[in-house]
């Protein structure tokens, strides 16, 4: 008897079909599907809330009520028509000036003084940015203090001084107060930006400049502000933009008073939407509050591209 | 374990599936239509407590209440939930109830619920099974402040009077003054008179602080009312305007304390601490205040002056007007179980235990912190009386004098029982500082908070 044996090639091809699967997902739409998450949490979280804006500031509706109706613009025409938002924009922009103003002098200020190299320079580094590190609500509550003209701080040197203590928050004073306390918690970031790029100013531009008979502030102009024009630009947008949107601040400190002098469009907008539930009025001041911010940001670079660009016509 | 190709689409396929059962799970979470478990039979008292309800508070005294939670959760054996709200708390418990967030007990101010019960936001307390028997223990005031379209929209947690008119004694004795005022006129002329002898710099404290409790809104329709002024009618409808004096001039007085330096410097950008504070620290010889600070004021760790503080007698006059918190329940359209746990919880805080019959929370407060409470049974009871007359000065000639803030105080119902009252009084805490440091023409002022009534009218109906 005999037997055959058979025997299995030694590599049989599999004869399992492909995946369907990757027969069907190309490589390109394999990479679409790995994006596909974050695509969708940013339509989530990003795009949906702001269309939904957008088509709530196109409504006029009131929970207590319930009413609700399409307006199209006229949210948008009342607030450009009304002198109130007119007087918050006007504050706003007061406080967004004031704030960059203050913020980017302390800024650059302590910048330069962090170059130098000086006994305590280190210790002084971390001190410079505990403002930052602190919460508005706690930079809000320490400033309460020291404007307090009853048992504050600036009372206290008032007195000293054989003066009366005068009230930091009145009217005519609020803003600036604000915006000191404002620009003292944000000048750090702008410091450090500024102070990175001081450092790698070269040292023997200065040594020529100084040769060359070049003055203090002419060093200041021809050496030190074209390497920091950029970050400073960039500063510039952050703080002015923060500037334009703070609340929390200004809630804490004055919750928009007295009488509605700190009242920014941040603020008036918080009322109208959370206070008085107008929704649609509220998201149309929103939208009018981004179109300014673009127009500072947009404003802030065309400058410093323009200055940037004059010297270098200048330098060749 | 390595992600292929396949690996991945299967597991993004299963993700799918999951959030397509998930979105109508969620939205099934967010409870039926409101108004569904309104209206209906009264509801019995649970016999057992079930479950985890919420409360939420604003930040005043949250250990004590914390312990009460403690104490009922071991009685009852519900769980509470307890919260508190920092920051503007009327705006943030009325978006939390416009999002339909499960809110089973919280706390309001007496301004507050008539708009958020016209949106359907809230649960009334018409389906509590002791309704009618807390109803009648209540002050008339307070019964008649917590009934809004006919029903009982909840149960007191507190109610003292706001603009209790209080003293530094210390200071009218250097001043040489030795009678009480019994108008706002001769309460502003010993303002002048205690200036004038130097005895205080800034002799007069008033409730000009803005924010972000309105304060200066509650002293301004509290002072009109008490000098007799109308204010508000039926439906809201206001009832001053700016060319028949009252108001005008009443606002015109109180610019004149402004620029005579007779009161603080910032007063109108002053918290209610610093109000508190302010006063405490001494100085100031008269004060409209929160009745139940009058504790706060003579504690010697928080004041330099504790002793002298005393309240001003009502002769004729009223001084202050009725302020209450409430305890709210909201409605999203939880079940009656659900329901009566949350009454269950609200009649322990706010009203008598039910296993004693006694009133446990609310005597606690009131002896403890002096906070009063809408009940007199409370407020005159041996053990509140014992409290306070151990701290209070001059108790035998001020325990009086304290009932009788508490005997028919105003109430500001015509403002208060309306859609708009948090949307007028937000308006009026930014005109009235105008009027008085001089920003805007007083008349002007005047008229603007007029029309802001009448356009609300308009919007919300009467």
């Amino acid at each position: 008897m005999t037997s055959t044996a058979t025997v299995a090639p030694p590599h049989t091809p599999s004869t399992t079909p492909r995946a369907r699967f990757s027969s069907r997902i190309s490589t390109n739409r394999f990479g679409l599907l790995l994006v596909a998450p974050v695509v969708l949490l940013t339509v989530v979280i990003v795009i949906y809330p702001v269309a939904y804006s957008l088509w709530i500031s196109l409504t006029s509706s009131n929970p207590i009520t319930g009413r609700s109706r399409f307006v199209g613009l006229e949210n948008y025409a009342t607030a450009l028509g009304s002198g109130e938002f007119w007087r918050t924009l006007t504050l706003t922009l007061f406080y967004v000036v004031c704030v960059t103003v203050m913020g980017t002098v302390v800024a650059l200020g302590s910048a330069l003084l962090l170059r130098e190299k000086f006994l305590g320079r280190r210790v002084l580094m971390a001190l410079i940015v505990l403002p930052w590190a602190l919460s508005t609500y706690a930079a809000a509550v320490v400033f309460r203090y020291v404007y307090s003209p009853q048992f504050g701080f600036s009372a206290a040197v008032s007195e000293r001084l054989g003066l009366d203590p005068s009230n930091i928050l009145a009217q005519g004073s609020v803003i600036p107060a604000l915006a000191l306390v404002h620009a003292w918690q944000f000048a750090p970031l702008g410091a450090y930006f500024l102070l990175a790029t001081l450092q790698m100013i070269p040292e023997d531009l200065y040594k020529l400049a100084k040769v060359d008979g070049v003055r203090l502030m002419g060093r200041f102009r021809y050496v030190t502000l074209p390497y920091i024009r950029l970050p400073m630009a960039i500063f510039l947008v952050l703080i002015g933009g923060q500037a334009a949107t703070a609340f929390d601040l200004i809630y804490f400190l004055t919750s928009g008073g007295p009488g509605g002098s700190s009242r920014t469009l941040s603020f008036f907008i918080y009322e109208e939407t959370f206070q008085n539930q107008r929704l649609g009025s509220g998201a149309a001041m929103s939208w009018i509050l981004l179109v300014v911010v673009v127009a500072l940001t947009v404003g802030y670079y065309k400058v410093a591209l323009r200055v940037g660009n004059r010297d270098m016509k200048e330098e060749t | 374990m390595e992600l292929t190709r396949r690996s991945f689409v299967k597991r993004m396929s299963f993700a799918a599936l999951a959030a397509g059962v998930g979105g109508p799970v969620l939205a099934a979470c967010a409870g039926p239509d409101k108004g569904a478990a309104a209206g209906g039979a009264v509801l019995k008292a649970p016999a057992s407590g079930t479950g985890t309800m919420n409360m939420r508070i604003w930040g005043a005294y949250p250990e004590f209440v914390k312990e009460r939670a403690r104490e009922f959760t071991d009685s009852y054996g519900t769980k509470v939930d307890l919260g508190v709200v920092a920051g503007d708390y009327p705006s943030i418990i009325q978006t939390q109830l416009r999002q339909n967030q499960k809110l089973d007990l919280f706390y309001g101010l007496g301004h507050l619920p008539k708009g958020w019960n016209t949106a359907g936001w809230l649960h009334d307390y018409e389906r509590f099974w002791n309704k009618d028997k807390a109803e009648a223990e209540m002050l008339p005031v307070v019964r008649d402040a917590l009934t809004i379209d006919g029903k009982l929209i909840g149960l007191p947690y507190f109610a003292f009077v706001n603009g209790a008119l209080f003293a530094n004694k210390q200071v009218l004795a250097t001043a040489g003054l030795d009678s009480w005022p019994t108008t706002y006129d001769e309460l502003y002329a010993q303002v002048r008179k205690v200036k004038k002898s130097g005895a205080s710099d800034t002799p007069y404290l008033p409730s000009f602080w803005s924010a972000p409790y309105y304060g200066i809104p509650f002293g301004f329709v509290q002072e009109a009312m008490n000098r007799g002024m109308p204010m508000f009618g039926a439906g809201g409808k206001p009832e001053f305007d700016e060319n028949s004096g009252g108001v005008v001039d009443m606002l015109g007085q109180w610019r004149d304390l402004y620029s005579e330096n007779l009161v603080p410097k910032g007063v109108l950008t002053f918290q209610e601490s610093d109000w508190i504070e302010t006063f405490a620290a001494g100085g100031i010889a008269y004060s409209p205040q929160l009745q139940y600070d009058l504790r706060t004021f003579n504690d010697p760790a928080k004041s330099k002056s504790a002793g002298q503080f005393v309240a001003v007698p009502q002769q004729g006059q009223k001084w202050g007007m009725m302020h209450m918190g409430i305890y709210l329940t909201g409605n999203n359209g939880q079940s009656d179980e659900d329901l009566a746990q949350a009454y269950s919880m609200a009649e322990y805080f706010g009203y008598r235990d039910r296993k004693s019959g006694e009133f446990v929370v609310p005597t606690k407060w009131a002896a403890e912190n002096n906070l009063t409470q809408g009940y007199a049974e409370v407020n005159n009871s041996p053990t509140v009386e014992k409290a306070v007359r151990a701290w209070l000065p001059d108790a035998d000639e001020q325990w009086p004098i304290l009932k009788d803030y508490m005997a028919d105080p105003q109430y500001a119902k015509g403002l208060y029982h309306t859609d708009w009252a948090l949307e007028w009084v937000s308006e009026a805490s930014r005109q009235l500082p105008q009027a008085v440091n001089g920003d805007a023409d007083i008349k002007k002022v005047v008229r603007t908070l007029r029309e802001k009534a009448e356009k609300l009218i308009e919007e919300y109906g009467e």
